[in-house]
């Protein structure tokens, strides 16, 4: 199983979606993703070993990007290879079978259209074993509200790109601590600091998705 | 390059295969050092640019204001001393200048629609590809609006400072609509948002100073934000010297 775990990881460290993929260049004609966690299925793994093999993968190419040694092109082709086994496990998420570790509520804020970073961050955390609800840009605060009504206990995360809009972050924090007390909101994007997110309330900030992904762990270890 | 110019306003469309397209520098800005990126990403990028033209409809242009006036750090632009609150940066390099230029440029929302389309069918790797042509094509068109000015400011012995633009240099974004308000209305049909930001999306604005002690500098050093792809140019840049 572990050596399962590891080749799966590859996979999706290296970007490698399926066997007719070209990239990476080295792995070319070798079983991807797909193949892996649909071989693994039918030889009887656990499906959770599958979601192993993808967290382990996401954490080693976010690991790397967070450093510099990887950028938004690999980690988009790992996100790739990711959801081409997470696709295997759609039934037994629906099941309850494969538990994920927690729910991510996602957006862009109001008055703010940008959404690489925000699906960047989205990308990272499923592969870290999460579920994400994923709201889309501009995204009002009544919106938020409603997702965490429809998704209870789960955590929220607001991107901005735009200084004009990373304000409209703290009116929505104060309303959902109103509404939601326990809800934990981080915020991320460009112009956000550590200092902005302590100023405005925010739970949490990371300048990278793998920060936001250690953030989640810990809130659910 | 058409071009349709008054005593104060310079109009310009481009096509796409009249801005210089160079994958490696684009490569380059995505992080990779030299021969370090996936060769996947060269080809996909000149699948791209080789697919972009029909999608780019490109505008720019300028108005040149002759009355301007310093109030400490905000600019008092034409008859009605519109005050752009430039900030200290800004208001650092342009307090000489004689004129100035107020810019916009857009590529409208084709490559917008393009790459928002490949990621909602799942292919983000594309999606950002496209986005980040998009980033680029903008940028170089307004070069090339930067340079056109440049060479009919030296004719006449005069130099041009760089281009800034609302949200850098500590210049507050919000200011977009004062500076929009003395351009034409709907100049090269960009149009703001509440929140200040142009639609199309992928468009720039800005101001450039005009006058003999312009200079160009390298706006990193004034930027605060540490991890922005051309801080590491500009790094890269500093370390080859």
């Amino acid at each position: 199983m572990s050596d399962f775990v590891e080749q799966l990881a590859l996979c999706v460290e290296r970007g490698k979606v399926n066997k007719e993929s070209l990239y990476p260049p080295d792995l070319k004609g070798q079983d991807g993703a797909d193949e892996l966690a649909k071989q693994a299925l039918e030889r009887g793994l656990q499906p959770d070993t599958i979601l192993k093999g993808c967290i382990l993968g996401m954490d080693r190419i976010g690991s790397k990007f967070s450093q510099n040694k990887a950028f938004v092109p690999e980690l988009l082709m790992a996100a790739k290879a990711m959801t081409a086994a997470m696709d295997h496990l759609k039934p037994f998420f629906q099941s309850g079978e494969v538990k994920r570790k927690g729910t991510l509520i996602i957006g862009t804020i109001a008055g703010d259209l940008h959404d690489i970073g925000k699906n960047l961050v989205a990308m990272v955390v499923e592969g870290g074993g999460f579920e994400v609800v994923d709201l889309g840009t501009d995204v009002s605060t009544e919106k938020f509200l409603a997702a965490i009504e429809a998704h209870p206990g789960s955590i929220v995360g607001m991107s901005a790109l735009l200084t004009t809009t990373m304000v409209n972050m703290e009116s929505a924090i104060r309303a959902i601590k109103e509404k939601y007390p326990d809800t934990m909101v981080l915020v991320g994007g460009a112009p956000v600091t550590q200092q902005f997110a302590d100023r405005i309330g925010a739970d949490g900030y990371s300048p990278d998705p793998q920060g936001a992904v250690a953030i989640l762990n810990k809130k659910v270890a | 390059m058409i071009r349709s110019t008054t005593a104060e306003i310079a109009e310009f469309s481009l096509s796409f295969d009249e801005i210089e397209h160079d994958p490696a520098g684009l490569i380059a800005l995505l992080g990779y050092r030299d021969g370090e990126a996936p060769e996947l990403l060269r080809t996909v990028l000149e699948e791209i640019i080789s697919d972009a033209g029909d999608r780019c409809h490109i505008r720019g242009g300028y108005r040149h204001i002759s009355e301007i006036e310093w109030r400490e750090t905000d600019l008092c632009l034409g008859r009605d001393k519109m005050a752009l609150a430039t900030g200290k940066i800004i208001a650092d390099e342009l307090q000489r200048a004689e004129s100035v230029a107020l810019f916009a440029c857009t590529i409208g929302t084709g490559l917008e629609t393009w790459s928002k389309r490949l990621m909602n069918d799942g292919d983000f790797f594309a999606g950002y590809l496209v986005d980040a042509v998009a980033s680029l094509t903008v940028e170089s068109a307004m070069q090339k609006i930067q340079d056109y000015l440049e060479r009919e400011q030296q004719d006449k012995g005069l130099r041009i400072s760089n281009c800034y633009s609302p949200g850098n240099c500590g210049w507050p974004v919000t200011e977009q609509h004062k500076l929009f308000s003395l351009l034409p209305d709907n100049f090269c049909g960009i149009t703001l948002t509440d929140s200040s930001l142009m639609l199309p999306i992928k468009s720039v604005s800005g101001i450039i100073g005009i006058g003999p002690a312009m200079r160009k500098v390298n706006t990193c050093q004034f930027c605060d934000m540490k991890r922005c792809v051309y801080r590491r140019r500009f790094e890269k840049s500093k370390q080859e010297i």
